[in-house]
């Protein structure tokens, strides 16, 4: 979970990609500067269920 | 082969209307940067942008012409007409077919192409302006340069992403230096402000929200800006014996390709195209006083490109004075090598580099002898202006200083 996308060879394009995907997947909008900390696995899910709680309670 | 000098200079962007005004405000360090105007932004993460602000097409075109040119074509037009007049040229039938025209632009006529989708998609209009073509067309800015000017040589243009107008000038500079042509207007000019490409640039991740930082621990991204630049240039014999002003000599043009990746930068790639920018100018690194950086202000080019100037410069990069531009007037895409030439020409001249504003903090990752914040004063014979694009694509131009 904490291999970061380095390690399993996903560049800055693949990531951007991946934004893209989850964003699409769930509705959302991620911010630029929540993205940068996207840099694993475990760093999508620990962010995505943050953003996804903050939406549920009408943060967002 | 002929010395090619630069006899004439046009722009247009969000920091002046022409190059007097472009250049006050640049040495002053004053930001073209505000909340963009042209469009609702709301759906947007980012509301800054570079624009020029209050143009009146009105001002510069007849009914047709405003009815023909998209905005990028505008800017195209009115920087050449200023080019020409600080030339002096009158563009005689015997000359008309000996001027060659070189225009770079990254994405053409954009807002025109959104508007006239928007109906298509969006209010089930079924039909779109029979001048859409004509107007998107990435060659429109280089047709109605020909046809405002009477001018009738080779012309065309050139489309790299962010270097399109240093690939632009670079052509038209071998075409002049090898008697194809007797003199050429070059340049570029970009209008990118349509929703449908901000939100392309958005989704790439690397617009500033706020300031366009380049070089700085704490940038953010790039700030998009609008405009254009046309230089004049004809062999320098021709140019003394007409004794009209040399603004600089155009003495080098050097171009590579990363053959990496689509938008990851490579040192390598930019260094060669120093390097063959040098070496067509027949020079050492040792004589360059300033470099006119690519400088977008993304975490990744500004580091990159501080470790090709490093590569290129390897005994003197701790002196050789190095800006960014872009922190002031945006990144205007196609444009961009055009207006930074005017820049890099006219630093040459009045022995002042332009700052790179907003700078706040060294990154060790970017160890180059930047101008922040204020101009300065230097005595330097060469300069160099460099633009890297996405895919790769490298373009440098070298100048000299005239006299």
């Amino acid at each position: 979970m904490d291999t970061t996308f380095d390690e399993l060879g996903i560049d800055s394009l693949d990531r951007i990609n991946i934004l893209f995907e989850l964003e699409n997947e769930f509705d959302i909008g991620i911010p630029d500067e929540r993205a940068r900390s996207i840099n694993s696995v475990n760093g999508i899910v620990v962010q995505l269920a943050d953003y996804l709680q903050q939406e549920q309670d009408g943060r967002v | 082969m002929r010395r090619v000098a630069v006899t004439g200079i046009g722009v247009i962007c969000a920091l002046g209307r022409n190059a007097e005004e472009f250049w006050e405000n640049l040495i002053l360090g004053r930001s073209g940067v505000r909340d963009i105007q042209s469009l609702d932004t709301s759906k947007l993460r980012f509301h800054r942008g570079a624009e020029v602000l209050d143009l009146d097409p009105a001002e510069h075109f007849d009914g047709t012409q405003q009815f023909c040119l998209d905005r990028f074509s505008q800017f195209a037009v009115i920087a050449a007409r200023e080019a020409i007049g600080k030339a002096g040229v009158t563009i005689t039938p015997g000359l008309a077919s000996r001027i060659g025209v070189v225009t770079g632009s990254s994405v053409g006529g954009q807002s025109s192409q959104d508007a006239e989708f928007r109906g298509l998609y969006l209010h089930g209009t079924n039909r779109v302006h029979p001048l859409t073509i004509p107007r998107v067309m990435m060659n429109a800015g280089a047709s109605q340069i020909c046809m405002d000017l009477g001018i009738t040589g080779p012309a065309m243009t050139v489309s790299t992403a962010c270097s399109s107008s240093n690939h632009a000038i670079g052509q038209a500079f071998w075409m002049v230096r090898s008697k194809q042509v007797d003199m050429a207007i070059a340049g570029g000019s970009e209008a990118p402000f349509s929703l449908g490409l901000l939100k392309a640039w958005e989704a790439m991740r690397v617009i500033s929200q706020e300031k366009c930082r380049p070089f700085s621990k704490d940038r953010s991204g790039l700030i998009l800006g609008e405009g254009g630049a046309m230089l004049v240039l004809e062999p320098r014999e021709q140019a003394l014996a007409r004794g009209t002003t040399i603004y600089a000599e155009i003495t080098g043009f050097g171009a590579s390709a990363d053959a990496h990746h689509i938008t990851q930068p490579t040192a390598s790639g930019p260094a060669q195209a120093m390097h063959a920018a040098l070496a067509d100018a027949g020079i050492s690194c040792d004589a360059i006083g300033y470099v006119n950086a690519h400088g977008t202000g993304t975490i990744s080019n500004d580091m990159v490109e501080s470790r090709a100037i490093q590569q290129v410069f390897p005994a003197s990069s701790d002196r050789v004075l190095v800006s960014s531009t872009k922190s002031m007037h945006g990144h205007t895409l196609g444009a961009a090598g055009a207006i930074e030439a005017v820049a890099t020409i006219l630093a040459l001249r009045n022995g002042i580099v332009p700052p790179t504003i907003n700078f706040t903090e060294p990154d060790p990752e970017c160890d180059i002898n930047l101008v922040a914040n204020e101009c300065q004063a230097a005595v330097m014979e060469y300069g160099l202006s460099n633009s890297f694009a996405f895919g790769g694509l490298n373009a440098v131009l070298a100048f000299r200083r005239e006299g």
